[in-house]
């Protein structure tokens, strides 16, 4: 007897912890929630959640303007994490209305921005510990690069490139995932671009880059770092000349999510290697 | 002759009664299925709770939220969107004798588009859309304003003395599109990645930004607009005939143009003000009802009237729950539904039409 109200309660633990569903919109919400451990409570996320890579195969509740409110609720979830401005306005009072708790985050792309980011998110999901957890290990992560950065005596000029196919290269500029480059001892080698900006060829010889900071997606479209040094210009750049080109994983790179630690420390390690730990 | 003139009334009434009653079908169906589906029971509790009538089934508190606060606001803004975008369109169509107008040619669509992507591009640095309630807000309020002054520019073009020169009007429609269309392009050099996405997404239409608030601003215009374009079929007839011969009839020509135009931009301008720029509908119910019917003024105002909420609501149900939970375009749903079955029909007939309006 008393096994058998042992199991049941146990039943009705296992119920209780897989009971929370949550749905998030936004990449970035998307990867805290599941350096948090809490991966297999999504039930749903949007278009732009590729990491990891099993978030791909739940339903996806779309992409701005396409995600609607009865669909959300359709799913049944007990908390939605959305970041601000992405999901439609009306659509998030709807959502609440219809008893569904709402985490709305304010991404700021900063290092200030990304820890606030877990504190909220680990707090809706009662993590603390594991958020703070986190926190430590994205501080040590840029302390450690911050020490490789003091070290070293060259600042190398990035321009930071953007692109999805062959034809259309954008200079990423200020308030993209450039915002990177005072981690990482870098400056960008074009400045006054506000976004993404079509590149053009005279900007990038007259840039006299050190290096070209882009996405492993946009590197293997140009086919590889040789197609990257036969772009129109690049050849008349430093960066062209001594093949210094940076390639990361764009979630990574863009995302001033968990792993933007890890994104600086690689990155200058790569940016200053004179200097030594 | 007057029993053929009764016949013709007789089957005028026949079909509004037959479209009425699809409408009032589809509706329905409407109001059930969706991502979450709303049991017939529930619905039918749902009305009589908030009737005030006696209910012992409690309906479920989602449905009840996801009924009133979603989707009924939504399916009557389809509705009356769908009915002022048809409207409009047959109503141009008539006016200008011509099958090819829609309200896209007096400017109103092009007018809406560029005062909304000049808000969403210049108006952070005007600190008018820090917030994005104020952004919903301000977008139909832009989108209104935008097309009522394209069309005011349109109508100036064409105005020669008093009397609205229809050939210029038209050019004058191009020109005013040329222009936004180049002034757009200006503006979207400016725009970054997101604001080029929320035009982009602005521009295919979204009725899912529908609740009785925007109802009750946008819902007496519809209204309104619509009644007044319904009063224009015996006109619009005498019209179809000749300028002149409508002037000889009694008509009063100047007035009429004035007066369509003039709600036809109010009615567009107020749609696309709530649900972005919905195409296909405006230039395509009218022409349905043409090749299936007949092209008298006094079944297509009308039968417009129930057809383009029809076409819309099919539309929209497909775009809810197709890519469920997420959502499709309506402008791309409107057209996907719509065109195989204007071309079924185009070949169909094309021995018979003449694609003439009336």
């Amino acid at each position: 007897m008393t096994r058998f109200i042992l199991s049941f309660f146990s039943l009705i633990l296992c119920f209780s912890v897989s009971a929370q569903r949550v749905i998030t919109a936004g990449s970035a919400l998307t990867e805290t929630v599941c350096a948090l451990g809490d991966c297999s409570k999504i039930i749903s996320s949007d278009r732009t959640s590729l990491y990891p890579a099993e978030i791909q195969k739940l339903p996806s509740i779309g992409y701005r303007s396409s995600i609607s409110a009865e669909g959300i609720i359709s799913l049944q979830p007990t908390l939605v994490i959305a970041e601000k401005d992405y999901v439609d306005a009306t659509v998030l009072s709807q959502i609440q209305s219809a008893g569904v708790k709402l985490l709305i985050i304010e991404r700021v792309y900063t290092v200030d921005g990304t820890k606030e980011m877990i504190r909220q998110i680990s707090q809706a999901l009662q993590k603390k510990q594991e958020g703070e957890k986190l926190i430590a290990r994205l501080e040590a992560d840029l302390a450690e690069a911050q020490a490789l950065v003091k070290k070293s005596r060259v600042t190398p000029r990035v321009l930071c490139v953007f692109n999805r196919d062959k034809s259309s290269l954008s200079i990423a500029g200020a308030n993209t995932f450039s915002s990177i480059l005072p981690y990482v001892g870098a400056v960008p080698a074009v400045t006054g671009v506000d976004g993404y900006k079509p590149l053009n060829t005279e900007a990038l010889m007259a840039s006299q880059a050190d290096y070209l900071l882009m996405f492993e997606s946009g590197v293997q479209a140009l086919g590889g770092i040789d197609g990257v040094l036969t772009i129109p210009g690049v050849a008349q750049t430093p960066a062209g000349k001594k093949k210094q080109v940076l390639v990361m994983d764009g979630i990574k790179l863009s995302n001033f999510g968990p792993r933007f630690g890890e994104a600086v420390k690689e990155l200058a390690r790569q940016l200053h290697p004179d200097s030594k730990l | 002759m007057a029993g053929y003139a009764l016949m013709l009334k007789h089957r005028t009434r026949a079909i509004l009664w037959v479209l009425g009653a699809m409408l009032l079908i589809v509706f329905l169906v409407s109001l059930s299925i969706g991502q979450v589906t709303i049991p017939v029971i529930d619905l039918l509790s749902l009305f009589l709770n908030k009737l005030g009538l006696f209910s012992t089934y409690q309906p479920d508190a989602v449905h009840e939220v996801v009924l009133w606060s979603i989707r009924l606001p939504r399916l009557v803004m389809t509705v009356l969107i769908g009915a002022a975008l048809a409207l409009s369109g047959g109503a141009l169509q008539g006016l200008f004798r011509n099958p090819l107008v829609e309200p896209g040619l007096i400017g109103v669509s092009s007018g809406a588009s560029l005062a909304v992507v000049v808000l969403i591009v210049f108006g952070a640095s005007f600190s008018l859309t820090r917030e994005s309630i104020s952004m919903s807000l301000l977008t139909p309020f832009f989108a209104f304003s935008g097309g009522l002054l394209a069309t005011w520019g349109v109508m100036k073009i064409g105005d020669r003395v008093g009397r609205t020169n229809m050939a210029v009007l038209i050019l004058g429609g191009v020109a005013i599109n040329a222009l936004a269309g180049a002034l757009m392009g200006l503006v979207i050099f400016y725009a970054d990645e997101n604001q080029l996405r929320m035009f982009t997404f602005w521009t295919l239409g979204d009725l899912g930004g529908a609740t009785w608030w925007s109802l009750l601003l946008a819902a007496p215009l519809l209204v309104l607009a619509i009644i007044a374009l319904l009063s224009f079929q015996v006109p619009l007839n005498a019209i179809a005939l000749g300028e002149a011969e409508a002037f000889h009839m009694g008509v009063h020509v100047e007035r009429v143009k004035r007066s369509i135009i003039f709600f036809t931009a109010l009615a567009v301008g107020v749609s696309v003000s709530l649900s972005g720029t919905i195409g296909f509908v405006g230039l395509v119910v009218p022409h349905l009802i043409r090749v299936l019917f007949q092209s008298d003024n006094r079944l297509v105002l009308p039968a417009s009237l129930l057809g383009g909420p029809l076409l819309l609501l099919l539309a929209d149900l497909a775009a809810r729950t197709l890519v469920a939970p997420s959502e499709l375009p309506i402008g791309v749903v409107t057209a996907l539904v719509g065109a195989p079955f204007f071309i079924f029909l185009l070949v169909k007939t094309r021995n018979k039409t003449e694609l003439t309006s009336p």
